[in-house]
């Protein structure tokens, strides 16, 4: 074959090039181990249990003046 | 006829085993077996573990700070790793750095460009990164006694525009994501190109890195409607997560690392699972037809906010996948959001020229 592709060769060969690559990835996905749903929720639960105390958006704060937001009053204690 | 086609096909593939249709039969295959083990560990449906999950109560924020200056509409913020900083990038070119707690504006930056659709802090709080339609992201240090300007620094350039950015666990590099449908890793100090990632269809909308230490990995979210997450060090795509039915505006871990959680235009939020390699959650409503632009996690995890284009911010339990409140407080499109690095706030930001901090 003349060594200068044509268009449409080019074109076939990306095609192959990219169906290659994809056929890669899924082969790689599917080595992924995988765990049950159920254990992984498990898993984020605790997470967010064993955190919840630091999280002040929810929990909010033991005194109302730990929160850097609040609106001062007028006066200053100097 | 038709069996001489299958003849010729039959033959075309003895000869030549690569073929495309050959390969696009194993495709299908991979995909199909693929499905099928997800399928298997579906075990538990988390409306079940939601109905378990006790209510939260007394959910109770407030708007504290609003932070007005810019002329346009207000496209991304981040906090500086003091919890008290945040930098702001909008559609007028410019970028400010807020004292979130006075409300004072302590640098003002001229972008050569509109629209400049990401900005970043770095994580040491002296510098910051931004860009947009100039494809470009560019590196600001910040001192008080000079203009930032004068030592603005390029270290990144894509074929289309910047539309995320995302300093690694130092000052000294730096990931982008860009509508050329590419992710890329760059030296801040050769402003070197390290690595880049290429499987995106579509725009790549969003980037986030693992929090994990050992992590070296980040997940991006596209207009090709996929989240993918990519190894750092190599450059490949490590899992592909589908679902949506539109583009994923915003992507963002979970606190653990193990999951992380999507925005898009479809109306939904969603939740996928590394480890369970699928989605694994999904926050929606019928009367939520707007889509969702940002997204956040409390720092427990137990709270997803929301930001959407009909001017709210609704916030989910992120186990039970209920509605917990709404945040009204904005006049137009909420565009980007961000909980501060300690959990104590909520900065959000809108179309209608302001950012607020909630808390």
């Amino acid at each position: 074959m003349d060594s200068k592709q044509s268009p449409k060769m080019n074109k076939f060969q990306e095609g192959l090039q990219q169906q290659r690559r994809l056929i890669e990835q899924l082969r790689c996905e599917a080595q992924i181990t995988r765990f049950r749903v159920s254990q992984c929720i498990d898993d984020l639960q605790k997470y967010c249990d064993s955190h919840i105390e630091e999280d002040y958006l929810i929990s909010g704060f033991s005194k109302p003046s730990e929160n850097p937001f609040k609106e001062k009053g007028s006066c200053a204690i100097l | 006829m038709y069996a001489e086609i299958n003849m010729a096909t039959e033959a075309l593939r003895a000869e030549n085993p690569d073929s495309i249709e050959a390969l696009s039969r194993e495709a299908e295959s991979l995909k199909a077996r693929l499905s099928e083990e997800k399928a298997k560990l579906n075990d538990l449906d988390y409306c079940v573990i939601g109905q378990r999950l006790e209510s939260l109560q007394n959910f109770n924020i407030k708007p504290r700070r609003t932070l007005k200056g810019h002329q346009g509409k207000v496209l991304c913020m981040d906090w500086s790793s003091d919890k008290r900083h945040i930098v702001s990038s909008s559609q007028d070119g410019k970028m400010l750095i807020w004292d979130a707690f006075t409300t004072n504006k302590e640098h003002a930056i001229t972008m050569p460009t509109t629209w400049v659709m990401a900005c970043s802090y770095g994580p040491s709080g002296n510098v910051v990164a931004c860009g947009g339609l100039d494809n470009k992201c560019t590196l600001y240090p910040l001192s008080m006694e000079e203009d930032p300007a004068t030592k603005k620094k390029a270290v990144a350039t894509h074929t289309s525009y910047l539309s995320c950015c995302s300093f690694t666990s130092s000052d000294h590099q730096i990931l982008t994501g860009s509508g050329d449908s590419t992710c890329a890793l760059w030296d801040v100090e050769n402003a070197q190109l390290i690595q880049s990632f290429h499987g995106h269809a579509g725009d790549v909308m969003s980037i986030d890195l693992s929090p994990t230490e050992t992590g070296n990995i980040f997940v991006s979210g596209g207009c090709d409607k996929v989240a993918m997450v990519w190894d750092m060090r190599t450059g490949d795509c490590v899992q592909v997560f589908d679902g949506h039915e539109s583009d994923i505006n915003s992507v963002k871990f979970y606190p653990s690392g193990d999951a992380f959680a999507t925005g898009s235009d479809d109306a939904t939020c969603r939740l996928f699972d590394l480890r369970a390699d699928r989605e694994v959650n999904c926050y929606k409503k019928d009367s939520i037809i707007f889509g969702c632009n940002a997204v956040d996690f409390s720092v427990s995890g137990r709270v997803l906010f929301g930001g959407y284009n009909d001017y709210t911010v609704n916030v989910w339990d992120a186990l039970k996948g209920t509605r917990i409140t709404i945040l009204y407080c904005h006049d137009n499109r909420v565009s980007c959001l961000g909980v501060s690095p300690d959990g104590t706030s909520l900065c959000t930001g809108s179309w209608d020229y302001t950012l607020r901090v909630w808390a």
